[in-house]
C-alpha cells in the first residue's frame, strides 16, 4: 500500500466537488459558508500535498506557507460572512438567500 | 511516494473520514449537525497534515478551522435561533443540476491533475519542517504575513460594524409583510 501525490490530489478534487455541490444546492446562508470552507479545506490539502511531494530546497515548504495564509483568509472570510448573515437576518427576518 | 504501510493506511482512513464529513456537512438538513460534521472534517484535515509532515499547518488548521470556523458558524446558528430563524435548510428534494455540476467539476479536476507531471522533490528538509516553515514565513513571506494580520483586523472591525448596527436600521419588514400594510380603500 502506498500513497502518492495523485491520490491526495484526487482527495482534494473530491472534497472540492462536494463543496461545489453544497454551494449550488443549499439555500441557507450559513450552509453556503460551510460549503465555501469545504472548498478551502480542499485547497489546503492540495497545497500540503504539493509541499510534501514536490519539495525543492530553493523554495522550501512554499505549499505549507501558502496553506497557512489560506487558513488565515478563510478565518477572515467566515468572520465577515457571519456578520453579513446576521445583517441579512435583521433586514429580512430570514437567513435563506432566495427570500 | 509514501510506502510505509501504517502511514499509508492512516492517510487512506483519514481521507475517507474527510470525504464522509464533507458529504455530511452539505447534506444534513439540521445545520447544527452539519456544523459539527464540518468541524470534524477540519480535525481530520489537520490529522492528514500531520501525517504528511506538516505539524504547524495541522495546528493552525485545528485552531483556525475548528475553533474559529466551528465556533463562529455555530455561534451564528445559535444567534439566528434566538431570533426565531430555524436551524434547518428545509428543502429535501434532490437537485440534479448541482449534482451534475459537482460531478463535472470533479471529472475536470481529476483529468487535469492526473494528466500533469509533477517534479518530485527530496524529503524531509534538514532542520525539521516547523523550523524551516517558521523561518520562511518570517523572512520570505513577512510582507504577506503582515497583510494577513491587517486583513484579519479589518475583518474583525467590519464584523463589529455590521453586527452593531442600530436596530432601527434593520426595522424594515420583509416584502411579503409590506403588502398587507397597504392602506385599504374606504368604500363610499
Amino acid at each position: 500500500m502506498q500513497v502518492g501525490l495523485s491520490e491526495l490530489l484526487l482527495l482534494s478534487a473530491g472534497l472540492f466537488s462536494i463543496g461545489v455541490y453544497g454551494l449550488l444546492a443549499r439555500r441557507h446562508a450559513v450552509a453556503l459558508l460551510m460549503s465555501t470552507h469545504l472548498m478551502l479545506a480542499a485547497v489546503i490539502i492540495a497545497l500540503v500535498a504539493f509541499a510534501r511531494f514536490t519539495y525543492q530546497p530553493a523554495q522550501p515548504l512554499a505549499g505549507q506557507a501558502l496553506a497557512v495564509f489560506v487558513i488565515g483568509v478563510a478565518l477572515a472570510e467566515v468572520i465577515v460572512g457571519a456578520a453579513l448573515v446576521r445583517l441579512l437576518q435583521r433586514q429580512r427576518r430570514s437567513a435563506w438567500v432566495d427570500d | 511516494m509514501i510506502r510505509d504501510p501504517a502511514q499509508a493506511a492512516g492517510i487512506y482512513l483519514t481521507g475517507a473520514l474527510i470525504l464522509a464529513g464533507g458529504v455530511a456537512a452539505v447534506t444534513l438538513r439540521n445545520l447544527y449537525r452539519a456544523g459539527v460534521a464540518l468541524a470534524l472534517t477540519f480535525v481530520m484535515a489537520a490529522v492528514l497534515s500531520l501525517l504528511l509532515g506538516a505539524p504547524l499547518v495541522g495546528l493552525v488548521q485545528l485552531v483556525g478551522g475548528v475553533a474559529g470556523v466551528g465556533f463562529v458558524l455555530l455561534g451564528s446558528l445559535l444567534s439566528l435561533r434566538r431570533r426565531g430563524v430555524a436551524g434547518t435548510d428545509g428543502d429535501r428534494r434532490p437537485r440534479p443540476l448541482p449534482i451534475l455540476l459537482a460531478l463535472v467539476t470533479f471529472a475536470l479536476l481529476a483529468i487535469g491533475l492526473s494528466g500533469a507531471r509533477w517534479a518530485v522533490g527530496s524529503w524531509p528538509p534538514t532542520g525539521g519542517t516547523v523550523a524551516v516553515l517558521a523561518g520562511e514565513i518570517g523572512q520570505r513571506y513577512a510582507v504577506a504575513l503582515d497583510a494577513l494580520g491587517i486583513l484579519l483586523v479589518a475583518a474583525l472591525v467590519g464584523a463589529f460594524v455590521f453586527a452593531g448596527r442600530d436596530s432601527s436600521d434593520a426595522g424594515a419588514a420583509p416584502a411579503g409583510h409590506r403588502r398587507s400594510q397597504r392602506p385599504r380603500r374606504r368604500s363610499a
